[in-house]
């Protein structure tokens, strides 16, 4: 068969697959979240069941045989990789998160299968408890117990060389170690950018490329990574954080890797105007007065000339140079350089406005001197939405970091002190949270507590967030407890 | 017996195999780079590729080679090295630190075509900015893999961050001591605290999560929106921003040199429509602080100088050489938006450029700017390269000033034949009597090519002036001796420009000479009949008449036949008059 027939096939195939395999994702998801809430016989459960078998049907009908594989922070149905925006996205990451618990890496749905057989599976899954049930043996057990013939599961194996660096604590030393070196890469570069030195712009991107692709793999880390403010490396960390929420953004929204980079790459950069600045304007202690505010205003014009002056117009400098430039021109256009002309604000420059200003407000040091929490600076957001802020765009953010994002501070009902680890997905003001602290002091070892379960006796939530406090009241080291 | 293989020897096969397949990535590689895209060598050597790729990945699962130096392993065994250092598909990759590659099994022909063309762009590159690492990550192929050694910029941020962190971890106990003091609050007043903030969370985060229809549209578009994001336009109306924004004078004329470099990088890159659009920004600021302020117009001024510059015009030469297929039509803009003052770089251009289509390109350039400035590009004719010279001669044509005919009779002259030849074509455009004279001057030309169409072209342009040193060359006892094609020319040219005029030497010529007469004479006879056939009048028909009654047989015969096909001519035009 000729290639290019080959290609056409495959490409009308991949479309089919591509939006077939989203339905899947989406629903098994929720088959899965309801059958948590229902048994088999409720009409919700079959509500969501039928709907899966529906779209499974499609997909044996045409393909023959299902094929899910969870794998490097990717979904690939029959060797597809499917690829998501803000619908969704938190579905797809909950089935990545979760089959690899039990060491699936994959699982097949094959030709014949029932109703009932896809209702006992979805049942079952479930209910599965990683703590109790976390093996692949385990699970592919309780399968044929129940006599599930159709669905068949894949073992995740990991090579020798791979299995190090996959475990958890690695892979979040590997995350971290590549957050510091964008901080490290972006106080180089501001060296340069200061010496008007040539800027070594294929080293940048490739760093921001591995970012991107730790990203993908663990969103939770480098999210705790973000809450971790840095007085000292303000500037360069403040940078680093913007580019780390601008990826997530991104992602969030769907981007190919390419944009991905693209943007980070702008969002490291959006702020390189202050290194042209007075060094004691951008530290100063007090509140600006307006001749600083006029230096201030200057930044992004200057960010913008000194990214020209890279040497270096390609797509990743153009975008910075736009980011750089429109980072502080609010959605209607008021903010600041005033301009002379109406422009369309960039969707990049719209993401890192969003980015940056949420960071700013949490780490409180060159606009607003103190910080504030991270669901107070969302609320203000949120308040300031349609003038400053794409609403839209300010809803998915809020989706990205959630109401409480990974790194808060929280104070429960029960007075014990946490920090938030992980967003829930389907509840984000109930998120998964590591108790540090109570009435007795620091616990030695703090407990992990998904604040979305209720207590099974009374069927009320025990425990909830009463306010967000400000961890650096309490010199807390985030970082001992996120990475 | 035993059945199990060697893996030895099943290596060997394997090793082998991979070999072949890497001889034939790199034999594809060349012809893609090598052949258009469309062509089906390239196209055919892709499909074959695939075959056999395909056909090794269902064997073996996986292709992985090793980079070492210049040269591909697979399994240690060396399978591949470069012929020649510092070009080539490993010293690229070996360049750019990839460390190994590997194809995976279910590769797609999409994949495969996404590689050839990431190591196309990528061997053939010389930018600092893309290089095949990017490209191949920017790919993001399935079935593809790849390792890079890295190399960081600055190491020491992670320790200088985390010592800030740890300094004041001992005092964390007594401040949350203060804090638990601060919050002892009694249960009622906590429960209301608490319910007041929870409706307070909820009020705001209400529908947070679910996206209507409205809000995923709305987000479709913006991204729908930004694929078709044009950098360079966004730059620009940055960069008019920036301008404007610039309330002194040494701030403004750093932003001018900032936007002049950025131009140097647009033309490197052969970005040919983005750096017009710069250019045209530039002529509309002038135009904007002309009044306002001379110094900021004058630098402005300046610029759009500056942008015509030996230097520049040589970025857009080397661009146009190195891009394999470049955007001519926005490079003429550029170049047409030029002034005066870039015309002589614009002409040693053309001495530069590799291919046809750029060099027509800049000929149409300079047609254009030399109907204003014509003086100036006719100096290209003095250049010391041929092939320049027989361009301007060229474009001297298509100006179609007739000051350009001072300049011919040089050219006429020229060592070049194929600069005689364009000047021919040239005084063909100009015509008039004034070419006639530059004419004469080829009819003693070298090559009978350049002579034949001058005389051809005095025959169209039809001045009687050239009628006497035309009839000195044919009354020549040496004329009999040129070819056929030339006398032709010559007589046919003689009773075009003279009719009747020259019917009586015509005459004489056929009827001319001895019985015994060789066969240059017979050829030059019979040619000067069926140039009396040419002039068709009253007095050419008689003569006709006459000597399809008289002389040699074979000269009668033309005769006659000249005069029948005359006579069906004249039957056919009164028909077609009479209806």
């Amino acid at each position: 068969m000729k290639a290019e027939v080959i290609e056409k096939r495959e490409k009308a195939f991949d479309s089919f697959v591509l939006e077939k395999g989203k339905i899947l994702v989406k629903q098994l998801f929720a088959s899965l979240k309801t059958a948590q809430l229902y048994d088999q016989n409720n009409a919700m459960f079959s509500k969501q069941s039928n709907a899966l078998m529906d779209v499974v049907n499609d997909l044996v009908k045409n393909e023959g045989q299902i094929q899910l594989r969870f794998k490097e922070g990717y979904i690939f149905l029959n060797e597809v990789r499917l690829k998501f925006g803000v619908e969704g996205y938190s579905a797809s990451r909950a089935l990545l998160d979760d089959f690899p618990k039990y060491w699936i890496e994959g699982l097949s749905i094959e030709s014949g299968i029932i109703q009932r057989e896809l209702d006992k599976f979805i049942s079952l899954f479930s209910h599965l408890d990683p703590e109790k049930e976390g093996t692949f043996e385990t699970v592919k057990t309780r399968l044929n117990q129940v006599g599930i013939e159709h669905i068949k599961l894949s073992e995740l194996v990991l090579k020798d060389e791979d299995s190090h660096l996959r475990s958890r604590e690695k892979r979040k030393e590997v995350a971290r170690k590549t957050f510091f070196h964008a901080v490290a890469m972006i106080r180089d570069v501001t060296g340069y950018v200061e010496t008007e030195k040539v800027v070594p712009v294929v080293k940048l991107k490739r760093a921001v490329q591995k970012l991107v692709d730790q990203i993908i793999e663990e969103e939770e880390t480098f999210m705790g990574l973000t809450a971790i403010k840095s007085f000292d490396e303000y500037t360069y960390v403040h940078s680093a954080n913007v580019c780390v929420l601008s990826i997530l953004f991104g992602l969030r929204l769907g981007l190919d890797k390419k944009r991905l980079s693209e943007l980070g790459f702008a969002a490291l950069f959006h702020d390189v105007g202050k290194i042209k600045l007075p060094h004691d304007l951008i530290a100063k202690p007090s509140e600006f007065n307006e001749n600083d505010w006029s230096m201030i205003k200057k930044h992004p014009s200057l960010g913008a000339k000194s990214l020209l002056g890279i040497r270096c117009l390609d797509e990743y400098s153009q975008r910075a140079v736009v980011v750089a430039f429109e980072h502080h021109l609010n959605l209607d256009l008021s903010g600041y350089p005033e301009l002379t002309k109406p422009r369309e604000i960039n969707l990049f420059s719209r993401i890192v406005s969003i980015a940056d200003a949420y960071d700013a407000m949490t780490s409180g040091r060159v606009y607003m001197k103190t910080p504030i929490s991270p669901d107070e600076a969302l609320r203000k957001m949120l308040y300031r939405q349609g003038k400053f802020y794409d609403p839209v765009l300010l809803k998915v953010f809020v989706n990205v970091v959630g109401v409480y994002p990974v790194g808060t501070l929280v104070f429960l009902n029960t007075s014990e002190m946490g920090i938030v680890l992980k967003i829930n997905p389907d509840d984000m003001v109930r998120p998964v949270v590591r108790i540090i602290a109570d009435r007795q002091g620091v616990k030695k070892s703090p407990v992990e507590v998904d604040l979305s379960k209720k207590d099974t006796a009374t069927d009320e939530y025990s425990r909830f967030i009463v306010q967000t406090l400000d961890p650096s009241r309490y010199k807390l080291d985030l970082s001992k407890y996120l990475l | 017996m035993n059945l199990e293989k060697d893996p030895l020897a099943s290596n060997g096969t394997e090793v082998l195999n991979v070999k072949k397949l890497v001889d034939l990535f790199v034999k594809t590689l060349k012809n893609i780079m090598i052949y258009p895209e469309d062509n089906p060598i390239p196209q055919e050597q892709k499909r074959r590729l695939f075959e056999k790729l395909t056909q090794h990945l269902d064997d073996y699962n996986e292709l992985r080679l090793e980079v070492r130096n210049l040269q591909l392993y697979c399994k240690g065994e060396l399978i591949h090295q470069d012929h020649k250092e510092n070009e080539g598909l490993v010293y690229s990759l070996h360049r750019d630190g990839i460390s190994e590659i590997s194809l995976k099994k279910d590769l797609t022909p999409q994949e495969l075509s996404g590689l050839l063309e990431v190591f196309r762009t990528g061997i053939s590159s010389t930018s600092l900015e893309d290089d095949l690492v990017t490209m191949l990550w920017e790919s993001d192929f399935d079935h593809i893999s790849y390792k890079v050694i890295e190399e960081f910029l600055g190491q020491e941020t992670e320790a200088s961050m985390l010592d800030y962190a740890f300094s004041d971890f001992d005092k964390m106990e007594n401040r949350l001591g203060i804090f638990y003091s601060e919050i002892d609050l009694t249960g009622g007043e906590k429960s209301e605290r608490e319910e007041q903030e929870r409706i307070r969370i909820q009020n705001t985060f209400q529908n947070i999560k679910n996206f209507v229809k409205d809000e995923v549209i709305k987000i479709e578009k913006l991204l729908k929106k930004d694929e078709s994001y044009d950098g360079i336009e966004e730059v620009l109306s940055v960069f008019e921003e920036i301008f404007t924004e610039e309330k002194d004078l040494p701030g403004f004329n750093e932003s001018v040199k900032v936007m002049e470099r950025t131009m140097d990088q647009l033309l490197e890159k052969g970005n040919f429509r983005s750096s017009y659009k710069t250019i045209q920004l530039i002529e509309e600021l002038r135009q904007t602080y002309k009044n306002k302020s001379p110094q900021r117009s004058s630098r402005l001024d300046e610029y759009v100088n500056r942008a015509g510059d030996s230097e520049r015009i040589k970025l857009v030469s080397l661009a146009l050489n190195r891009k394999e297929k470049p955007d001519l039509e926005w490079a003429k803009a550029y170049l047409d938006s030029l002034r005066w003052n870039s015309i002589f770089n614009i002409l040693n251009m053309l001495g530069e450029l590799n291919t046809y289509p750029a060099r027509r390109m800049v000929c149409e350039v300079l047609a254009d700017l030399g109907k204003e400035h014509f003086e100036m590009v006719a100096r290209g004719v003095t250049d010391h390269r041929w092939y320049v010279v027989r361009n301007v001669v060229g474009i001297l044509g298509r100006i179609g000033n007739p000051k350009a005919l001072t300049y011919l009779k040089d050219t006429i002259k020229h060592d070049e034949l194929q600069v005689r030849r364009e000047t021919i074509r040239t005084l063909e455009l100009l015509g008039g009597s004034e070419a006639t004279q530059i004419l004469l001057l080829a009819l003693d030309d070298s090559s009978p090519r350049i002579r034949i169409r001058a005389i051809n072209l005095l025959g169209k342009i039809g001045d009687e002036k050239v009628l006497e040193p035309l009839l000195k060359i044919v009354k020549d006892k040496e004329f009999k001796n040129k070819s056929e094609e030339e006398k032709k020319a010559y007589l046919f040219a003689l009773a075009e420009i003279g009719g009747d005029q020259v019917v009586p030497d015509l005459k004489k010529i056929a009827r001319k000479g001895s019985w015994l007469a060789g066969e240059r004479d017979l050829e030059t006879k019979v040619l000067a009949i069926k140039s009396l056939g040419l002039i068709n009048t009253l007095e050419s028909h008689n003569t006709l008449e006459e000597l399809s009654r008289k002389g040699k047989k074979q000269l009668r015969a033309i005769s006659k036949k000249t005069l029948e096909r005359l006579n069906r001519q004249l039957t056919k035009d009164e028909k077609i008059y009479e209806s």
